[in-house]
């Protein structure tokens, strides 16, 4: 797999903050956070992803997606894990994986 | 001391955690699930799926906590709150969605388009429809 970092640390997964408009898909190792003005336009694939401002894209987390404040995603949502705030807005569709439900009943 | 006026103005209907129902059900009280529910849908004025409540229908109120397990559809006019417990899987329909980070959901999240709203009278009509073969 292709590192998209400048610098080839593997153990340097930082975090990305986003304050401003940005196009085009985003990957990075470690978390990504869309300030309260930023706007993306393009699938976000992270460790977790906090958002507090505009996302239009699908947003793949390996860990957490956090939609904050009053954030706003158009896209659907894949992660084990998914927060969402009373004032937060999402148009999309939630994918996770499921966790194993103990048996109630005999089929 | 009794609190009449309280008591009088909020009343609660509970499915106990020993309980299993199948059918619809409507209720122009509180509804408290703590067992198991199957049926095609669940109406009351607000709904809450305790940690232990099973529920496979379409859910339809002003407000839905939902800490247990749901297979259907979530209609809330007002909000949609899922605990930590809460396991979802189908569509979640209201403006106000608040999602607490444990909760296992799967379907889409629509906070644009309005809930459908049942009224009891409806609903009872259309049970009574398709129990008997007659509406009155």
């Amino acid at each position: 797999m292709k590192s998209d970092a400048p610098t080839a640390d593997p153990t340097a997964a930082t975090d990305l903050r986003i304050d401003a408009p940005s196009n085009g898909p985003i990957l990075h190792r470690g978390s990504v956070i869309v300030g309260p003005q930023g706007i993306v336009c393009g699938p976000v694939h992270a460790r977790v992803i906090i958002v507090e401002g505009e996302v239009t894209g699908d947003l793949h987390a390996d860990e957490a997606i956090r939609i904050i404040g009053r954030g706003r995603v158009n896209g659907d949502l894949h992660a084990p894990k998914v927060a969402m705030a009373s004032g937060a807005q999402l148009r999309g569709r939630l994918t996770m994986p499921r966790r194993p439900e103990p048996v109630t009943g005999a089929e | 001391m009794s609190q009449p006026a309280e008591s009088a103005t909020r009343r609660v209907s509970l499915l106990g955690p020993n309980s299993v129902l199948s059918g619809d059900f409507a209720t122009t009280e509180e509804l408290v699930v703590l067992g198991q529910m199957i049926g095609e849908r669940l109406l009351a004025p607000n709904i809450t799926i305790g940690p232990s409540g099973r529920v496979t229908a379409d859910i339809f109120a002003d407000t839905i906590r939902i800490e247990g397990a749901i297979t259907g559809n979530v209609y809330a006019k007002t909000a949609a709150i899922l605990g930590a417990s809460a396991i979802v899987s189908g569509s979640i329909n209201s403006p106000n969605v608040t999602i607490r980070e444990g909760a296992i959901v799967n379907g889409a999240v629509n906070q644009k388009a309005a809930p459908a709203v049942l009224k009891l009278d409806e609903f009872a009509r259309e049970v009574r429809l398709r129990v008997t073969g007659s509406g009155v």
